[in-house]
């Protein structure tokens, strides 16, 4: 356990809400700029994926 | 000031105070049951010693949401002169409060005797706890999931319920951790039976948001305004949604090793990481739940962002400061007196 606490910084699913967070902030720009809200639904639909992996593999 | 009315701030310090005493009712509860499972060792008195300790949170939260329901009695009048200027979201405001108010009276009433037979009856209070706890999570969920009232119950209802019931789950869970996170400070014995929680409140602070989002999807067209409190809200997100992870990842991972491995001191770097997560953890769901509270926020996005990273820069150094005023161990034999006047009693 301690090997894989202190080896590996982040599991895939912490990695892929991190995506989604940076998708947010992006989403941010886009829709500031060109009014379009689709990056922000990537946004959300990446979150949704993390966290049913973060729930069921943590 | 900015376009914030008094009425919007008493409601969201009534939403603050039902999520704060919702989720400190939620995870004693779950202490409770954690306790329950290991009846005759240790893990019993000391989550129980936890659990009784997130009464205080409990007590604070209803506090605050009582002192606000009693400020906006007294402003109703005042609003129901107003008539169709009102805007309609202050009229379902104040329809739900109509409807809710015999609700929010009785707990009002009910929850001080709690507190007078803990004093005079711990033992009592204690055989009793998960019941109390139980009832106190039903009624803060009940108050806090019709922050208003649109008559029927249609998705507007639902979105209604879901942006403001998810506030258990996020803003309240995150205060409650925030609070467990400081009291395990002071004890290896409380980091090891407080740490290993925090993967399942993370997972519960997901759930939160899930929620949230699910609401906004059903009323996508009408929730959804590309205006500056919008842009920032969605700033807030994806800071937290970064900054959780970290905390709930590598920080977590290495607080439990270190208090089960080792005398649970974290390395310096890591150390200061959670602290600083955990503050731009708790500071951001505020935020973002004050944030909201105001539709006629008149900030532009530069000067709302300015606030937030000030009140973030306080925060941490109020954080720190804590930590290094209280670091004094606590004593074995208070779990033990705490023991022998509840559970052997």
């Amino acid at each position: 356990m301690r090997k894989d606490a202190e080896s590996n910084l982040f599991k895939p699913s912490e990695l892929v809400i991190i995506s989604a967070g940076i998708l947010f902030l992006l989403a941010v720009a886009v829709m500031w700029v060109f009014g379009n809200v689709a990056v922000w639904f990537a946004a959300a639909f990446l979150y949704a994926i993390g966290t049913v992996m973060f729930v069921f593999n943590t | 000031m900015f376009g914030i009315e008094f009425t919007e701030v008493l409601l969201f310090l009534m939403q603050l105070g039902l999520a704060v005493s919702g989720a400190a009712a939620l995870w004693g509860l779950v202490l409770i049951y954690r306790g329950a499972n290991d009846v005759h060792g240790e893990a019993c008195i000391v989550y129980d010693w936890i659990a009784e300790k997130l009464l205080w949170v409990l007590y604070g939260g209803i506090v605050i949401a009582g002192v606000a329901w009693l400020a906006v009695s007294a402003t109703l009048p005042a609003l129901a002169h107003v008539g169709i200027t009102v805007v309609p979201t202050h009229a379902e405001h104040m329809d739900a409060f109509s409807l809710m108010w015999p609700v929010f009276a009785l707990w009002l009433f009910i929850s001080p005797i709690g507190l007078f037979v803990r004093q005079f009856r711990p033992a009592q209070f204690h055989r009793h706890l998960k019941l109390f706890f139980s009832v106190q999570l039903i009624f803060a969920a009940l108050l806090i999931s019709v922050p208003a009232w649109s008559g029927v119950f249609d998705l507007r209802q639902f979105f209604f319920f879901s942006h403001s019931f998810h506030s258990i789950f996020t803003l309240g869970t995150v205060v409650v951790l925030d609070v467990l996170f400081l009291i395990s400070k002071s004890s290896l014995y409380l980091k090891r039976h407080i740490y290993p929680l925090f993967p399942l409140i993370s997972k519960v602070i997901l759930g939160g948001l899930t929620i949230e989002l699910i609401g906004v999807f059903l009323v996508f067209g009408e929730a959804l305004a590309l205006t500056p409190k919008f842009f920032f809200m969605e700033t807030v997100i994806g800071i937290l949604l970064i900054n959780g992870m970290v905390l709930a990842g590598p920080v977590t991972r290495r607080m439990i090793v270190a208090a089960n491995d080792r005398d649970g001191v974290l390395a310096r770097k890591w150390e200061i990481v959670g602290d600083v997560a955990g503050t731009i953890s708790v500071t951001s769901w505020f935020t973002i739940t004050f944030v909201d509270y105001f539709h006629h926020l008149t900030l532009s996005y530069a000067g709302m962002f300015s606030i937030y990273a000030s009140v973030l820069v306080v925060a941490i150094v109020v954080h720190l400061s804590w930590k290094s005023l209280f670091r004094s161990e606590v004593p074995d034999a208070y779990i033990a007196a705490h023991a022998n006047t509840t559970i052997y009693k």
